[in-house]
């Protein structure tokens, strides 16, 4: 059995999501989508990026179970987290942090280029940290 | 829409027959029935599959290759498996023996490959699907596993005290049905194939 590259967090989540699901093995889709009694069609575009991630944390699980992830670790969070990045949302644990969403237009800012204070950064990754 | 018009080039069935081996044993070591064609197609050789809700129906193919893909028509692989693994093996046929017509193609819709089709040559056309099916009887029905199936199915079917004679069509095709149901092709695929291989006289 292959196992392919994983994609980094900066490629398209149907690409890391189809490089998971062949890690399994010998399998077509329509296999994996059998058994773990997932829409072929809807898959297949979500591989493709024509389709987004499921939009809730309980399906995006689903996904991640099914490729072999187990919950509540690094991996499936990871997992979790790349869904999330991919549909342009915050994921809800971090979106319900007040202090965090507060902070978010100091991200913003940095990733805009604009002028952030060492202090503002330490304090942004410090929430998410502790979130 | 104009497209360029490849000449479709010679292959000997012996051509086609080799490469359909090289293909199996690449990638399954051992060739074994039912060959897994969808398994071939989509893992070994990372060719999406595209099921496409009434394609046969509205324009009339089971299925046509893109670049990356093939598309297939959504109600076969349930209603007829055999056809749909067939289509699957005829798609590969083009992929593997015709890049020239796939590199000169610009299609992004089935009705864009149709009219890719009759685009070509009457004469080109029937030659490139002719190989591709030659290819897909190949990938199905390799020659070695049907040689096993013609000796064990006539042992299986042989009825008391006589033996099934391949000079006759009636036997033939009961032993083709028999090896249909085990390579999970049609009879069709079977009849082709076995005279390819000289099993039995041509019935046509």
């Amino acid at each position: 059995m292959s196992t392919e590259p994983i994609p980094g967090r900066d490629q398209p989540f149907g690409e890391y999501f189809k490089a998971l699901r062949r890690n399994l093995g010998p399998m077509t889709m329509r296999e994996f989508c059998s058994i773990h009694n997932l829409d072929h069609g809807n898959l297949s575009k979500m591989e493709r990026g024509l389709l987004p991630p499921p939009r809730t944390t309980e399906k995006i699980s689903v996904l991640a179970v099914a490729v072999g992830l187990k919950p509540e670790t690094p991996e499936w969070q990871d997992f979790v987290d790349r869904a999330y990045a991919s549909r342009g949302e915050i994921p809800p644990d971090l979106a319900t942090e007040e202090a965090i969403v507060n902070r978010l237009p100091v991200l913003f800012r940095s990733l805009r280029g604009g002028p952030v204070t060492e202090e503002e950064v330490r304090l942004l990754m410090q929430l998410i940290r502790n979130s | 829409m104009s497209h360029p018009r490849p000449a479709a080039r010679f292959l000997s069935y012996g051509d086609i027959r080799a490469s359909a081996n090289h293909l199996l044993l690449t990638h399954f070591g051992k060739i074994q029935l039912p060959v897994d064609i969808e398994l071939l197609v989509e893992y070994h050789l990372d060719i999406e599959i595209e099921f496409i809700p009434n394609l046969k129906a509205s324009g009339g193919a089971d299925g046509y290759l893109e670049p990356s893909r093939i598309a297939a028509d959504k109600a076969a692989w349930s209603a007829n498996t055999n056809r749909y693994r067939f289509t699957l093996a005829h798609e590969l046929g083009h992929r593997i023996l015709h890049p020239d017509f796939l590199s000169s193609a610009a299609y992004r819709t089935e009705s864009e490959y149709l009219a890719f089709q009759r685009s070509l040559l009457e004469a080109d056309l029937r030659r490139y699907e002719w190989q591709a099916n030659c290819f897909a009887g190949n990938i199905l029905l390799p020659a070695e596993p049907l040689a096993e199936q013609v000796r064990e199915g006539i042992s299986v079917l042989r009825p008391a005290g006589h033996a099934l004679d391949l000079c006759e069509l009636h036997d033939c095709e009961r032993l083709a049905r028999w090896i249909a149901t085990q390579a999970r092709v049609s009879l069709d695929v079977v009849m082709r194939r076995a005279t390819e291989e000289g099993h039995w006289v041509s019935f046509r």
